[in-house]
């Protein structure tokens, strides 16, 4: 998706925009932007899946922060109950799933706390260290997301992150 | 999550835990501090800021440093056995030293 890839480009750009000295509106914009990069991948994968094209921006507008991070919660004690079962999950793709479905989950509810951070606590002082680890970070999710978009598991994160099914 | 006020945490328990893990992470890790606080959503959480020895901080992928720093700090200080969300922070021994933030001391 181009536009979240431009995103997390823009954010490496921020980063590192001052050569010394980086400013702190460049170093906060660089985290927020990071999150959102991550935020709108989900986001319009989750969308792919509905078949009206012209639809998918409304369908978009229905994702909330809140629920997204309810949904990486979970997601991400799932993923770290099979890694940690007893006895050890077998070494091989649904390992290596869960391995990654936790990166992305995890950097999402990382990455959102940062964000929250960076746009609204002005009493804290954000260095190029704090800022480049995060968009690693992020950088690193988007590679682990690629490797297992078509898997069931994570397009099950997809749709979880619209919020909580009503019990049947 | 159940919500668990900070109150009930124990804090010597987590101050001896985060001090075998900076000694585990040296001298990768310069040294490691902690506050609690809600998060963005109210949830009680604990927020560590970490030092890195500047060569370390100039590594290029700076998330596979951060996977090992953050397995080891949570396997060590059990954060969701004290109901607690984890988040981290990092900065070079450089940057904190051109800062000197008290918080980060």
């Amino acid at each position: 998706m181009p536009y979240a890839h431009d995103l997390l480009e823009q954010a490496k750009h921020l980063a590192n925009r001052e050569k010394k000295r980086p400013r702190q509106a460049s170093l906060r914009r660089a985290v927020s932007t990071a999150y959102y990069a991550l935020f709108h991948l989900l986001i319009h994968e989750a969308t792919l899946n509905w078949r009206r094209v012209d639809q998918r921006a409304t369908l978009a507008r229905f994702f909330e922060h809140g629920k997204m991070k309810s949904a990486s919660e979970r997601q991400r004690g799932e993923c770290n109950r099979y890694i940690n079962s007893n006895p050890p999950p077998a070494p091989g793709p649904e390992l290596d799933c869960m391995h990654h479905l936790l990166r992305v989950a995890d950097t999402f509810f990382q990455a959102q706390q940062q964000r929250h951070t960076a746009d609204y606590d002005s009493s804290k002082t954000w260095t190029r260290t704090e800022v480049i680890s995060l968009i690693d970070r992020v950088d690193t999710g988007f590679q682990s997301w690629r490797r297992i978009r078509d898997q069931a598991v994570a397009q099950a994160y997809l749709i979880s992150l619209l919020g909580n099914p009503k019990a049947t | 999550m159940p919500y668990v006020p900070i109150g009930f945490v124990n804090q010597q328990d987590i101050d001896a835990a985060v001090q075998r893990a900076t000694k585990a992470l040296a001298p990768t890790v310069v040294r490691i501090r902690y506050d609690f606080g809600p998060d963005w959503t109210g949830d009680p959480s604990i927020f560590f800021r970490i030092v890195l020895a500047d060569e370390a901080a100039k590594r290029p992928k700076l998330s596979d440093l951060a996977q090992t720093v953050e397995l080891i700090l949570l396997r060590e200080v059990k954060v969701e056995e004290q109901g607690l969300h984890a988040y981290f922070n990092y900065r070079s021994l450089s940057e904190q030293d051109n800062l000197k933030e008290p918080a980060w001391a």
